[in-house]
């Protein structure tokens, strides 16, 4: 046990350590601040529990904006590009193209996930030796959970670019249930221009699933219990043919949870209960004629917490 | 019930966990679930071998709280006669286990006829258990001090057909991703999570 715990109260005192944790502090910035800056290609491969996708990204920057093309290199050819807040997801298979634009990018906490000093009271973050990644030098960090609502990450960030090059997805026990990782990275002198050419439409059919309603500062629905640390960051409503689906959206500056809350009349085949994809966990129950889906990138106990306190905001009427 | 019966309904309960029925013997399961008096101790009994089973390959969880006779109960009511393919979307809870339950069977089942073998059977799954917590100790040691593994089985959660599950889900994940980029620190994973649902 010793041995396990020595090289936590080691990195925990490193940490108290002002030096250190500006250095920690620095690394996180300069990831952030990464893909406004530099343009780069590469192979990357995400695994999970039984599964490995292996993908294409190209990533630039210019007068245009900031673009990112991602292509499954597994099963369907599945594309999804990105210019600034424009997501284009292509399923060639089903000829089927979907766009969302989100012209408002309000954060209702515009302190995340620049304000990184919030992280420390939910997580402890260490600096670990530093390691090799695709062949390039990264400076490790280990980000630890301090309950049990959220996952833990192991970052590696190019110690130049402060790119991130691998991330380990750690579980309450401290098991990886996802791991990404770029097994080649070039870095580019400019935008690689045959990954951002308009998108072929032809034959394609297209949904758009623009909200209809991007920011609604009162939703009329809220979690009661929400795990501490975590934050109404956006709050929209899209219009369907089901009916209106709200989306909450909270984060800690680092996990991230939905809350979608649509008509129950509508999706009556749909199962109640907790699902896992991966590191993404989910659960859905009915309330009031409603029907609730929680979806995250945390343990299956905080999406439950979350779903199950669910309600609507008891509006207050003038006497 | 003779012993016979039993084994022969504890063994039919375990193969429908394992995904190794056809229709007709799970219409036959569906009717003898609907017996519950009659079906309880078949499924206390198809707990405990399947919990042998998990744990001689090294796949028991040791933090569930889900009762296994419970949600094979559940999953059984739920099934429908003409959908055999929902039967995919019951069988993950093989990794689930609730330690009350088993001990509350384990000391229930000494007071029968058949106490001795029970007991036998019992005490081979606690000796396996604790080998395998053991082991797992041992091995949460060292995944502390080196690099991370990945374990063999993500445990704990019943997991409902996960193609079904895409298609109920894709639009909400794009969404998620789209708001988990741009508000937490990892930017491009969301998308890249996305991507990867389709291609598996």
């Amino acid at each position: 046990m010793r041995f396990v715990l020595a090289p936590v109260l080691f990195f925990s005192v490193c940490l108290s350590n002002p030096v250190v944790a500006s250095e920690v502090s620095t690394l996180l910035r300069k990831m952030t601040d990464a893909d406004g800056l530099l343009n780069y290609q590469g192979v990357l491969v995400l695994r999970k529990s039984n599964n490995m996708v292996a993908m294409r990204v190209e990533h630039g920057a210019d007068g245009r904006g900031i673009w990112e093309s991602m292509m499954s290199l597994n099963g369907e050819a599945r594309r999804v590009v990105r210019l600034n807040d424009e997501v284009t997801s292509i399923y060639p298979e089903r000829q089927l193209l979907t766009v969302t634009h989100n012209t408002d990018k309000h954060t209702l906490h515009p302190a995340l996930p620049a304000n990184f000093q919030k992280l420390e009271a939910y997580y402890t973050i260490n600096r670990l030796k530093d390691d090799r990644i695709a062949d390039h030098q990264a400076a490790v960090l280990d980000v630890v959970p301090n309950d049990g609502f959220r996952y833990g990450y192991r970052y590696w960030l190019d110690a130049k670019t402060g790119v991130l090059l691998r991330c380990d997805l750690l579980n309450e026990k401290r098991q990886v249930v996802e791991q990404m990782m770029f097994t080649m990275l070039e870095y580019l002198p400019d935008v690689p221009v045959s990954a951002f050419t308009e998108i072929d439409r032809e034959g394609f059919e297209e949904k758009r699933l623009d909200p209809v309603n991007p920011v609604q500062k009162n939703p009329v629905w809220q979690v009661s219990n929400l795990p501490g640390g975590f934050m109404l960051t956006q709050s929209r409503a899209r219009q369907t043919e089901k009916g209106e689906i709200l989306h909450l959206a909270y984060s800690d500056g680092l996990a991230s949870v939905s809350v979608f809350v649509e008509p129950a009349g509508a999706i009556h085949q749909k199962r109640e209960g907790a699902s896992m994809m991966g590191a993404l966990n989910a659960y859905r129950s009915h309330i009031n004629q409603h029907f609730v889906t929680v979806i995250g990138e945390v343990p299956a106990m905080a999406v439950m917490q979350i779903a199950q306190s669910v309600e609507a905001v008891k509006t207050v009427t003038a006497k | 019930m003779n012993t016979n019966n039993e084994n022969l309904a504890a063994e039919k309960i375990s193969a429908y966990i394992d995904d190794a029925l056809n229709a007709e013997e799970i219409e036959s399961l569906i009717r003898m679930n609907e017996s519950v008096e009659q079906s309880d101790e078949h499924f206390s009994v198809a707990a405990r071998y399947h919990m042998v089973g998990d744990a001689l390959r090294g796949e028991l969880s040791d933090a569930s709280m889900v009762d296994v006779s419970a949600q094979i109960h559940l999953a059984l009511r739920n099934e429908s006669f003409d959908a055999v393919e929902s039967m995919q979307a019951t069988k993950q809870i093989k990794n689930s286990f609730n330690l009350v339950t088993w001990l509350d069977n384990f000391f229930g089942s000494m007071a029968r006829p058949l106490a001795g073998m029970a007991v036998a059977a019992s005490v081979a799954v606690l000796m396996v258990v604790t080998v395998v917590q053991m082991e797992s100790l041992e091995r949460g040691q060292q995944l502390a001090a080196s690099p991370a593994t990945l374990p063999s089985a993500i445990p704990d959660i019943p997991v409902v057909n996960q193609k079904q599950q895409m298609a109920e889900f894709d639009a909400y994940l794009t969404e998620h991703a789209e708001f988990a980029a741009q508000d937490t620190l990892q930017g491009r994973i969301p998308y890249v999570r996305a991507v990867s649902y389709e291609a598996e």
